[in-house]
């Protein structure tokens, strides 16, 4: 018969696998967490300080505050935009392949 | 009106009043002119770092309270199996 029934996963794998969740959802937590007061401080609040307060020595020169976004913004819409394409060629090669399969 | 209507429509009220005050059309009165003028043109970027920030944090949490739970675990890897099963007797290419 076509088909395998696929072996249970041991009940010892799935607690630790939900350790790995926690580990990653609480590591993505803090990660968002600390992006957003940095960058909040960095862009809305540092303009505030005088310019020979000390803070500024925290953060990179302002202009950064907008290249880094738009260079990540970039980087982001290429990776989807290639892998749409990517996807796009193979479906293409398959179709193309299985075309020539049936007329050979 | 749908939801999409309304957000769409509150946006482009701030954005047509951001862009106003951008372009300097005009002027947020009681803001001091040379902070505002530093802050304000990064009022799109700080949103859009904030939409990622709470996207990532949404992400997290639901990774970190989600409940393992075995017994559905094996019932679901089974129904997809049998799923497979059928639309590959159906003609369907399934990996």
């Amino acid at each position: 018969m076509v088909g395998l029934f696929v072996d249970p996963v041991p009940p010892i794998l799935t607690v630790v696998q939900g350790a790995g969740d926690k580990l990653l959802g609480g590591t993505m937590l803090v990660t968002a967490a600390v992006v957003f007061t940095y960058y909040t401080t960095w862009a809305m609040l540092l303009p505030f300080f005088d310019s020979s307060s000390e803070i500024h020595n925290f953060f990179p020169p302002r202009e950064w505050a907008v290249r880094l976004p738009a260079i990540i913004l970039l980087v982001g819409v290429s990776a989807i935009g290639a892998f749409v394409f990517n996807t796009i060629i193979k479906e293409k090669r398959k179709k193309q392949r299985q075309a020539r399969l049936r007329t050979a | 009106m749908a939801r999409a209507h309304r957000v769409a429509l509150i946006s482009t009220f701030f954005t047509a009043l951001w862009a106003l005050v951008f372009f300097k059309v005009f002027l947020v009165p009681g803001l001091d002119e040379a902070a505002v003028s530093q802050i304000w043109p990064l009022i799109p970027w700080w949103l859009l770092v904030t939409f990622g920030s709470y996207s990532l944090w949404s992400l997290g949490w639901g990774l970190f309270t989600f409940r393992d739970c075995p017994e559905a675990y094996e019932e679901l890897m089974h129904e997809i199996s049998q799923a497979k099963d059928d639309l590959r007797t159906k003609g369907i290419t399934v990996d």
